[in-house]
């Protein structure tokens, strides 16, 4: 029902963590080749997908994203070895944390673009943008998540993004 | 427990006559604190309760520079000299210690799954006394429905007064640079702020590293759950990396080596 609701007019916002070797670069070239990718994608460029931080990841989340997307080298091609080893055991520890203080862990993902691959980066875009539609705002979510005391709330105002 | 106490003490007054002075609790005309005992004559004062966060209490030595020394140390508090020696804080030959079974009364009280002595990893260990206790569950189950979720730790969460006891009081908070004294991610002199960044952040920094000694609650004077946030980490590290925290000197912490040193149990790439 409410993903129905949201779905209307919802326009997801993505923030992408994109490292600079590789998915970043197969951004770069999806737009070199003009392959249509969504203008939902907030890019945001890390030396190593090993440096996104679960503070980072929260921290979008906490400023508005509706989902978050971390994309780094395959196994085995990172370009400071095993920095993308990190994230891949990461990634699934924070997942679980989002499931369980109730926020839905689909949210998060992590996947592997190369910088040759920039079809690929296109696709992953694109279903991750598609997944989230369907999920619809992460506000609704994270606005129950936090505490707001009946003297905060005003009376019409919009509920407020959390944080400041 | 008087005839443990006593086994103890003596077990003590053996290290003391080694020379070794023994860190444990003391019962002080005003109430019961961690000492540094030298003298044997002293031991007559030796308490083992209530729970204190020793490996705060060794850290302080560890600083000081007063090692060699002898510790009396419940299992978890083994578990979590066993963590802090593969992050360098300690070194395990520095430390001897006593050790003692809790009884199925502390479990409870603790929700612990591991109150026993077997399988405690560290070199110079001495166990007194039996094995007696149960283990409890550990779990305090979360609602099933995620919106009921989010409700309850909305509910936990809101009675934070931000005193950072949690983080003060655990044994695995050691770094110099603490994230949740950053002001980007954690405001100052805001309470209420709109996600819980600062528990959030704290669970995934306790994901590989909680021993679920409960000392985090037990410092909470607002009675937050905690250890409920951080026993679902501890049981995803555990599935997913095969990491108990604490069990074994050597097995390394997975989250920082790479994917040869550590493989993932689960695979998704
Ligand atoms: S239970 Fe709390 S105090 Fe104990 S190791 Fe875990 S986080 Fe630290
Ligand atoms: S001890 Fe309790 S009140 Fe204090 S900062 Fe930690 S969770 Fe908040």
């Amino acid at each position: 029902m409410r993903a129905e609701q949201a779905t209307k007019g919802f326009e997801p916002r993505i923030v992408a963590f994109l490292c600079n070797w590789c998915s970043y670069a197969g951004a770069d070239n999806a737009g070199v080749a003009r392959i249509p990718s969504p203008h939902n994608i907030l890019p945001v460029r890390v030396m190593c997908s090993g440096r996104v931080s679960p503070e980072m990841i929260l921290h979008a989340f906490r400023r508005g994203a509706d989902g978050v997307l971390v994309l780094a080298c395959h196994i085995g091609d990172c370009h400071y070895d095993t920095g993308n080893h990190r994230t891949a055991k990461r990634i699934p520890i924070m997942r679980k944390l989002l499931e369980a203080i109730g926020i839905n862990p689909e949210r998060l993902e992590l996947d592997y673009v190369s910088s040759a691959e920039a079809l690929r980066f296109a696709e992953v875009t694109t279903r991750f943008v598609e997944r989230i539609r369907e999920l619809g705002p992460a506000q609704a979510e994270l606005r129950e998540l936090v505490f707001e005391p009946a003297w905060h709330a005003q009376p019409g105002s919009p509920p407020s993004r959390g944080g400041s | 427990m008087d005839s443990l106490l006593a086994a103890i003490r003596a077990a003590a007054a053996e290290e003391l006559s080694r020379g070794l002075p023994l860190l444990s609790l003391r019962q002080y005309p005003w109430g019961v604190g961690p000492y540094l005992f030298r003298d044997s004559a002293e031991l007559g004062e030796l308490r083992i309760e209530p729970l204190y966060p020793v490996g705060k209490a060794l850290l302080s030595l560890v600083r000081a520079r007063a090692l060699p020394v002898a510790v009396v140390a419940r299992p978890c508090e083994v578990r979590q000299l066993v963590e802090m020696a593969k992050r360098q804080q300690v070194q395990p030959a520095d430390v001897r210690i006593l050790t003692f079974s809790c009884d199925s009364a502390q479990a409870q009280v603790c929700r612990c799954e591991e109150p026993g002595t077997t399988s405690l990893g560290w070199p110079e260990l001495v166990v007194i006394g039996e094995e007696s206790a149960q283990p409890a569950a550990a779990a305090i189950a979360l609602p099933e429905d995620p919106a009921e979720r989010r409700r309850f730790w909305a509910a936990q969460f809101a009675k934070c007064i931000k005193c950072y006891g949690c983080r003060n009081v655990c044994p695995m908070c050691f770094c110099e640079h603490c994230e949740l004294e950053d002001p980007l991610w954690v405001e100052r002199g805001k309470l209420l702020p709109g996600l819980p960044m600062f528990h959030l952040i704290r669970a995934m920094h306790m994901s590989a590293r909680c021993t679920a000694c409960r000392q985090c609650e037990a410092a909470c004077p607002a009675h937050i759950p905690l250890t409920a946030l951080y026993d679902a980490l501890r049981q995803e590290v555990g599935s997913l990396l095969g990491y108990r925290p604490g069990a074994s000197l050597a097995q390394r912490p997975p989250l920082s080596l790479s994917l040869r040193e550590a493989p993932m149990q689960t695979g998704r790439h």
